[in-house]
């Protein structure tokens, strides 16, 4: 505990002293990255530890009320995240520093995040809401002093000042305020909606404090809503907190995915990606306030045991993409993903840790989001069968939006990939990126390493960091039903074993390995991409002609267009015009060339010989009547029928959870009703053709 | 079942499914012409396929890199072993802990996610705009999934494949209209769902054997799947031995040979879902989905 404080001196004093002396920085910043590593150390060593709660009470403070700290579980826990991420986040920038002065904020960076690391390692320690909220308002004072002055760092000073103040608040506040102060507070910070609108580009501007948010001040954030749910002592929450956060979580994970999948640079889809990190877990919190609130503790264990993977999650794999976007940052120019490209030829380590990073936050396996993802379809599974019918409604729609946001997060992972890393560099630039220097390159393998080895073992990762938290958290005695192999749900049943998982698969690509060698030979040749027999481009484009590959703006998955209004308008526009959004030089965004970018929810309309055209003549972008091609577009998902139908289930499950379980004799015909409406959806969508 | 019988029927199922897989879609093709009045390729012309591209020199793209090379091994490798966790003619398999339906639908993007890296490494037209969509497809078809892992899970009372199918032998998974929805959920996504065409042109040689092997395997998973949790019967049961083997065996080649008639019979008459109406088909998968949950729900309220 003294040691953990002593951190946060030692933190705060090698900031102040980089400050005052710049030409001292870096050689400061490593000793502030070597206190880092030695706190997540201590911390993490405490968690398991039984001392634990200590208390401490500093000698500094307000009058009447001095800054009291105390560490539990649950504190070192986040403690241990926030400073493993800040360590490598703090070398990082040191080593970017000393091999480039093109390092965006570099000096800047090894002043401020070694100061807003010990603030918020000062909100995680506090013992109560007034040291909490003053620690995370100093923290956003440095943020903010740190970074440019403009609309967008004032907008975040104002969340994380409105977010200390909440935390503040809530602590005089009667219980029953606290979940709102939770949302309006911390959950504002990290990126829930309805604000998420204005923090996602502040996330983004904010060049270097981007990085800290995302994988630091989520996991603070998310440790504080924690704090204010699960911290009223004897007091059961009420069984409707649960919907809000259910709701807004799983509202967040799908806006973000969106977001997340159709991002224009590297840092809008790291901060949307964040908000859907955030979303997936107040998902994960809602689903264990109705668990408490309905007495299952083992339900409740399996949520909390996801939110702890998700924050881990973040702070790990999300400080490591924002360390790799860093990374391509600085080695290729600049983050629009239109002007990269290709950048596996020149960067092949970053390309795996920014692959590794984005497995870790997608869900597949054997990745931490997988054993995230599965257990909260478990703890689902596992809710009280409530027996209203809106309840069983809003039941399966947290599960379908579950199932959307990974595949938004595999979308994103493919994007992100795809266009920055694989392909051709689609600017000069691009193809000339250089690796960022040999110790930045090891802080981003280290993190690689963590992020994959986080989700192979997450059983015993679970055991031997997260007991201790969930019983703190939950109250109760419980055992979280994790074994050294992986996770299960209950007793009887077997669960997810990722270490066997993992194993398997690398002995089968061992396998196949051996095979292919067998009759392959290992020399590797090469010849010209086939392109479906295109002729090889000119020699003016040393690059390949760039309307042959996807644009950088282009693989928007389409039902992430059909979502979001504002896209919907711009097809829409161009669909009465009869032209393309334009993209990178000035082409179309078209995804190839003759191929325009494909749309599904317009199908192509017949032409006049009947036939559907192949080159897409039926899309917006080509169509040639410039009415839109009335009566060609699909219900499903668009704003036709679609969405009123989703609204009013939407509308009916709130109105159905917020009148409580309890047999109701009256709910067959509600059920008759619903089928009947979900038939009427479905002969719809089948005859609309 | 003893620990050495469990890995006897293991390995026995994982050197049969692998050894058939191309079979399977070879005889579907083959239905499929005799259908239509051609004489069509033998069944196990996918396995000379196989052998003549394995020979092949692998032609890589200029640009390609990391991915082409590693990638498509990583794609053989999850649908392998997806394929290995599906229990096809005995339950309690060595394997058996780990089939969880979503690790087994996981492995299954894993491989998708795979292929469509290489194909967007080469950085050519087709590929990309065949990745996004399949993108799109999978943004489609998860919710659908998920919905019908809810239902199976609230019938079965776990996501274990083999504990489902156990459940599902003793006509125990009830009510039957729930698991028949969920299941007919599945099908459609099969059906409908992102699939590996117009991703592989970029590859050649020995790496595209290796993609389309994977591919046979994956339509041998989904089949497995929906073999296994819609006619369990003849299946040997976890203590089962030798005989019971046998019997499984020729139960499960019986129904394969009968799904993939009428599959093929299916297509002769239907046609293959084309691309357009996909979307829709995966909307009406999410729909049955969600109504196999809520059967599944209203009947464990009245229980």
């Amino acid at each position: 505990m003294i040691l953990l404080t002593a951190v946060i001196a030692a933190l705060l004093c090698l900031g102040g002293l980089a400050a005052a002396w710049p030409s001292q920085a870096r050689r400061l910043a490593w000793s502030a990255a070597a206190a880092a590593v030695l706190g997540a150390a201590a911390a993490s060593l405490s968690v398991t530890l039984a001392d634990l709660p200590a208390a401490i009470t500093l000698p500094i403070g307000l009058p009447g009320a001095a800054f009291r700290l105390s560490l539990d579980p649950p504190a070192a826990f986040f403690l241990a995240l926030t400073y493993a991420a800040g360590a490598a986040m703090i070398a990082f920038a040191a080593a970017s520093e000393a091999a480039a002065a093109t390092a965006t904020g570099g000096a800047r960076a090894t002043v401020s995040i070694p100061i807003c690391l010990g603030f918020f390692g000062l909100a995680i320690l506090g013992a109560d809401g007034l040291t909490r909220g003053a620690a995370l308002i100093a923290a956003a004072t440095a943020l903010w002093a740190s970074g440019p002055a403009d609309r967008s760092a004032a907008v975040l000073l104002c969340v994380t000042l409105l977010a200390g103040a909440a935390v503040i608040a809530a602590a005089a506040a009667p219980p029953q305020a606290r979940l709102w102060a939770a949302l309006i507070g911390p959950g504002a910070l990290a990126g829930l909606v309805p604000p998420q609108r204005w923090i996602g580009p502040a996330h983004r501007e904010a060049a270097q404090a981007g990085t800290l948010l995302a994988g630091v001040a989520v996991p603070v954030a998310i440790y504080l809503m924690l704090r204010l749910l699960f911290g009223t002592g004897s007091i059961v929450p009420p069984a409707w907190w649960g919907l809000p956060l259910s709701l807004l979580g799983a509202v967040s994970a799908v806006a973000g995915g969106v977001d997340a999948a159709r991002a224009a640079d590297l840092d809008t889809a790291l901060a949307a990606g964040t908000v859907r990190q955030t979303g997936l877990v107040a998902l994960g919190l809602g689903i264990a306030l109705s668990a408490r609130a309905a007495d299952l503790p083992a339900v409740e264990t399996m949520a909390l045991a996801a939110v702890l993977l998700l924050a881990g999650m973040q702070a790990i794999a999300g400080t490591l993409q924002a360390l790799a976007n860093g990374a391509i940052r600085d080695g290729a120019g600049t983050r629009q993903l239109d002007r990269l490209g290709g950048l596996v030829h020149r960067m092949p380590g970053t390309t795996v840790c920014l692959l590794a990073a984005l497995i870790g936050l997608a869900a597949l396996p054997p990745g931490v989001g997988f054993a995230a993802a599965w257990l909260l379809v478990h703890a689902l599974i596992g809710l009280p069968h409530a027996a209203t019918l809106p309840s069983q409604l809003l039941r399966c729609a947290l599960i379908a939006t579950l199932g959307l946001a990974s595949a938004l997060a595999a979308a994103g992972l493919l994007r992100l990939t795809g266009m920055a890393c694989l392909g051709r560099p689609r600017t000069p630039r691009a193809a000339v990126a250089r690796e960022p220097p040999r110790p930045a390159r090891l802080v981003l393998a280290a993190l690689a390493v963590a992020a994959t080895a986080a989700g192979v073992l997450a059983g015993p990762l679970l055991i031997l960091f997260g007991d201790a938290p969930m019983r703190t958290l939950s109250g109760t005695g419980v055992r979280p039903l994790a074994s050294w192999l992986g996770i299960a749900a209950g007793a009887e049943s077997p669960g997810y074993a990722p270490l066997p998982v993992t194993g398997l698969l690398l002995l089968t690509a061992a396998l196949v390995l051996w095979l292919r060698r067998l009759t392959v030979p290992s020399s590797i040749v090469s010849g010209p991409a086939w392109e479906d027999g295109f002729a090889a481009p000119p020699a003016w484009l040393p690059f390949g002609d760039p309307v042959t590959q996807t644009a950088g703006s282009g693989f928007v998955p389409e039902f992430a267009r059909c979502l979001d209004p504002d896209s919907m308008g711009v097809v829409q526009a161009a669909d009465r015009r009869g032209v393309a959004p334009q993209g990178a030089y000035g082409v179309p965004v078209s995804d190839a060339r003759g191929v325009p970018a494909p749309d599904l929810c317009t199908s192509p309309a017949p032409d006049a010989d009947g036939t559907r055209a192949r080159d897409g003549s039926g899309t917006p972008a080509h169509d040639p009547s410039g009415v839109g091609s009335a009566g060609t577009r699909l219900p499903w998902p668009g704003p036709g029928r679609g969405r009123p139908a989703a609204v009013f289930l939407a509308a009916g499950s709130a109105v159905g959870f917020s009148r409580g379980g309890g047999v109701r004799p009256g709910s067959a015909p509600a059920l008759v009703l619903i089928l009947l409406a979900a038939l009427l959806i479905l002969c719809s969508w089948i005859g609309a053709a | 079942m003893t620990g050495a019988a469990a890995i006897l029927a293991q390995l026995l199922h994982t050197a049969l499914v692998v050894a058939v897989a191309p079979v399977v879609l070879g005889l579907r093709r083959w239905i499929e012409a005799r259908l239509s009045g051609r004489a069509g390729p033998p069944p196990w012309q996918p396995w000379s396929d196989l052998r003549r591209l394995i020979r092949k020199q692998p032609v890589l793209a200029e640009n390609a890199a990391l991915m082409s090379r590693t990638t498509p091994v990583a794609c053989l490798a999850a649908s392998a072993l997806a394929v290995a966790l599906v229990p096809s003619f005995a339950l309690g398999m060595a394997f058996a802990p780990l089939a969880d339906l979503l690790v087994i639908l996981g492995l299954l993007a894993v491989g998708r996610i795979a292929l469509a890296l290489v194909s967007l490494e080469a950085g050519t037209a087709q590929a990309g705009v065949m990745a996004g969509r399949g993108a799109a497809l999978a943004g489609l078809a998860e919710p659908a999934l998920y919905l019908a892992i809810l239902a199976l899970g609230l019938l079965g009372g776990t996501t274990n494949l083999d504990l489902l199918i156990g459940t599902q032998l003793q006509g125990m998974l009830q009510p039957l209209g729930a698991a028949v929805l969920a299941l007919g959920a599945l099908a459609l996504v099969a059906l409908a769902g992102p699939g590996s065409a117009g991703l592989t042109t970029e590859l050649s040689g020995a790496d595209l054997a290796l993609v389309e092997f994977a591919a046979s395997l994956r339509e041998l998973v989904w089949l497995d799947l929906l073999i296994g949790l819609l006619l369990p019967l003849g299946m040997a049961e976890p203590g089962g031995g030798p005989a019971a083997w046998i019997a499984g065996l020729f139960a499960w080649g019986i129904k394969v040979v009968v799904v993939t008639a009428g599959l093929a019979g299916l297509r002769r008459v239907a046609g293959d879902i084309p691309p357009a109406q996909r979307p829709r088909a995966l909307g009406v998968a999410a729909i049955l989905g969600a109504l196999a949950a809520l059967l599944a729900l209203a009947s464990a309220v009245a229980a």
